[in-house]
């Protein structure tokens, strides 16, 4: 155990030290004595302490989870969130239809048994509805804002929903514009 | 108040003590809510911030208001990203767009009731279950939730909290049938009545914009009730026509035809013009909870918007057409 402790403090040479690691992998009690060791060390400086299964439920858990092939999300001003959500997650259909027409060997089975998450089940939608066919709603873009504006304001004018809820014409091509200067 | 309380007192004077306080409970007294909501928001002094919350989009913004013999001022600025303020006097409305310096002067009419017109009302309690929900607390103060939920799925369910004496609307929610929510308005914080003054209601940039950009595009609008020569072939239930008119648009050098279907509550408008040079591409899109609809007909744009769910604008802009000869 003293080879522990030594590794532990960076004495143990070279050597040593590859024979400690080859022990942690094999041997469980020495492991064990690994795992005490760090826990006696973490309470003594202050480190909060896990739960002791921690690892054990980690590399559980672990197990289970899929592997998830997903862009980076770059978050935004807030202003902006809803279109660059939507784009993430037809960026994250398109990364997901290319592994299961590019490259159909390898991922694609592993990709079909993940268990049901919300990402997974967003992500997928367009996949099983192809784009072209289903034309779900999108914000409206940019562009096409100052066009739509004009609409939204004549149209409210005539809106009944608009003598209840006090401010909303004007808040939401407020809003419309304030999105479009923010891009 | 004001306008309800007659109403109670003839109703207790006829029917009854027992039978009033059924009413007070039931769809009529709800209906009496909506009544109370819709003149509120107009004739009410009030001034705070509110929040805007569509999709994941979260604003927040400050609004004052105004009612006197004169009429009707109103002031409302962004307080996040760049600053922009509108006044309304009336039916002239002056944007200021401090970040690049510009005046924005249009006129738009006033057109809102005061009140819901008897019409309006039976078209709501025929497509709407309209009910007393219970009493909540926004920006401070008690209210009424009002509840409003769509009989099919051609139109958003809606939830309002209105503020227990004044009956302005505290909160105003837009819920589609998986019940999640499109919209939301929420005051923050509010000062109502004797706490506003008319200063509140003083633009901030009036003064100093007098050397900005003045865009007047949209000053110079008419309208005029006119046959458009399109109908709808499949009229979506609960719908009926309210308008039919030729009018200008900003931006556009012809007249455009304007089409207003409505529910009672929810309006779908058309607008049927030319097909520009460089047309908006076809198809849905949306902002909050309004859904628009672009299509082309024969070298005619069709464009149809309304705050109703995707499917009752495609349906309309799908069973439009000219009528037959």
């Amino acid at each position: 155990m003293d080879r522990i402790s030594a590794f532990m403090d960076g004495e143990a040479v070279e050597m040593e030290a590859h024979q400690t690691i080859l022990s942690l992998k094999q041997d469980a009690a020495f492991l064990e004595t690994w795992n005490t060791y760090h826990l006696i060390g973490d309470t003594m400086r202050g480190v909060p302490v896990l739960r002791n299964d921690f690892s054990a439920h980690f590399h559980a858990r672990m197990e289970q989870e899929p592997t998830l092939l997903a862009p980076r999300i770059i978050w935004r001003k807030p202003a902006t969130l809803a279109l660059s959500a939507a784009a993430s997650f037809a960026a994250v259909a398109v990364v997901l239809t290319l592994v299961f027409t590019e490259n159909p060997l390898q991922p694609q089975a592993q990709i079909a048994a993940v268990p049901k998450s919300d990402s997974i089940q967003i992500s997928a939608a367009p996949i099983s509805a192809p784009a072209q066919v289903v034309m779900l709603p999108q914000p409206v873009s940019a562009a096409n804002q100052a066009r739509v504006n004009e609409y939204l304001m004549a149209h409210q004018e005539y809106s009944p929903s608009t003598t209840l809820q006090g401010v909303a014409p004007y808040v939401r091509t407020v809003s419309a514009v304030h999105e479009q200067s923010t891009r | 108040m004001r306008s309800t309380l007659p109403a109670f007192l003839v109703l207790l004077g006829s029917i009854g003590h027992a039978d009033w306080a059924g009413a007070q409970n039931g769809p009529n007294d709800a209906m009496a809510w909506l009544k109370k909501i819709a003149s509120a928001s107009r004739q009410i002094n009030y001034a705070g911030n509110f929040v805007y919350q569509h999709g994941n989009q979260v604003e927040t913004s400050r609004i004052a208001h105004w009612a006197d013999a004169s009429g009707e001022y109103e002031k409302l600025e962004t307080l996040d990203g760049p600053s922009r303020e509108i006044v309304r006097n009336n039916d002239n409305v002056t944007c200021y767009l401090p970040e690049s310096k510009t005046v924005v002067i249009e006129k738009r009419t006033a057109r809102q009731f005061p009140a819901l017109l008897p019409e309006q009302l039976s078209g709501i309690s025929d497509n709407y279950i309209v009910k007393k929900g219970e009493h909540d607390r926004v920006a401070g103060f008690d209210c009424q939730v009002i509840v409003l939920e769509s009989k099919d799925n051609l139109r958003y369910g809606h939830k309002f909290c209105a503020e227990i004496t004044s009956g302005l609307p505290l909160r105003a929610r837009t819920f589609n049938d998986k019940n999640e929510m499109v919209e939301s308005f929420a005051f923050t914080q509010l000062k109502l009545g004797s706490g506003v003054t008319k200063d509140m209601l003083r633009s901030r940039y009036a003064g100093k914009s007098q050397a900005w950009r003045v865009d007047k595009s949209a000053l110079e609008q008419n309208e005029a009730s006119a046959d458009s020569g399109w109908v709808l072939k499949n009229q979506p239930a609960g719908f009926k026509k309210l308008n039919e008119m030729k009018r200008t648009i900003a931006g556009r050098s012809t007249p455009v035809s304007h089409i207003v279907y409505s529910d009672g509550l929810a309006a779908i408008s058309v607008f049927i013009e030319p097909m520009p040079k460089l047309p908006p591409p076809a198809g849905p899109t949306y902002q909050g909870a309004v859904n628009i609809y672009v299509r082309s007909q024969a070298d005619q744009m069709v464009t149809v918007v309304g705050e109703t769910p995707a499917r009752t604008v495609k349906l309309i802009a799908e069973s439009l057409g000219p009528r037959a000869p």
